[in-house]
């Protein structure tokens, strides 16, 4: 995988694995990340590259065998 | 002696009247009421964010378990956008109260984007990310 995509995943996984202060920390992270690499790009529309790593974050997640506990809905 | 305690009577009479004058700080009321409810939608919301990083993100979900989702999400980001538009008033001046509502709807929309968004599938992610990343 590309270094550059692997860094986004890996950001992203810190949004998509902490709450509150720590998420807002995480959040603006990933989105400083994802400016870096859109200067180099600037072609490609940023909500259209941020969604693409999310959907690429969620690949990455489903290959890990580390898995968070499963929460039933209802709990 | 009787006279005395007839000044002290009225003067009780007194503060109780300008104790009952006093207006109720109903903004100062209003301000807790907010901030307790704003604090239990934090921890509504998370839990959601946790189903969703346990059920879908990490794992294979079912047809119906993703119409739940479906469901779900847009209705905690409305909650949230409500419960926004008061906290986000500089004259309810709670901006750490704000920021943490944001960042809970950020990670919601991005929570209802990865499964539902009809302006990108996931064959034009995949064509983004190749175009973006290729080596």
């Amino acid at each position: 995988m590309n270094k550059d995509l692997e860094a986004l995943i890996l950001s992203y996984e810190k949004v998509s694995a902490l709450r509150d202060r720590e998420a807002e920390r995480a959040l603006q992270e990933f989105e400083a990340l994802l400016d870096g690499v859109l200067a180099r790009v600037p072609n490609v529309p940023r909500e259209t590259l941020r969604k693409s790593v999310i959907k690429a974050h969620r690949k990455w997640a489903l290959k890990q065998e580390n898995k968070p506990l499963a929460i039933p809905p209802q709990a | 002696m009787l006279d005395n305690c007839c000044l002290l009577v009225s003067l009780y009479c007194m503060s109780l009247v300008i104790v009952d004058d006093r207006i109720p700080d109903i903004q100062a009321q209003q301000r807790l009421m907010i901030r307790r409810q704003v604090l239990e939608l934090f921890s509504l919301v998370d839990h959601l964010l946790d189903v969703h990083r346990s059920t879908f993100v990490f794992r294979e979900y079912t047809p119906a378990q993703l119409e739940q989702h479906k469901q779900a999400i847009p209705s905690a980001i409305r909650i949230c956008l409500v419960f926004n538009t008061i906290i986000a008033d500089p004259d309810f001046d709670e901006p750490d109260l704000a920021a943490r509502l944001q960042v809970r709807i950020r990670q919601l929309q991005d929570a209802y984007e990865t499964f539902h968004d009809p302006t990108l599938s996931n064959e034009q992610a995949d064509g983004v990310l190749k175009k973006v990343f290729a080596e």
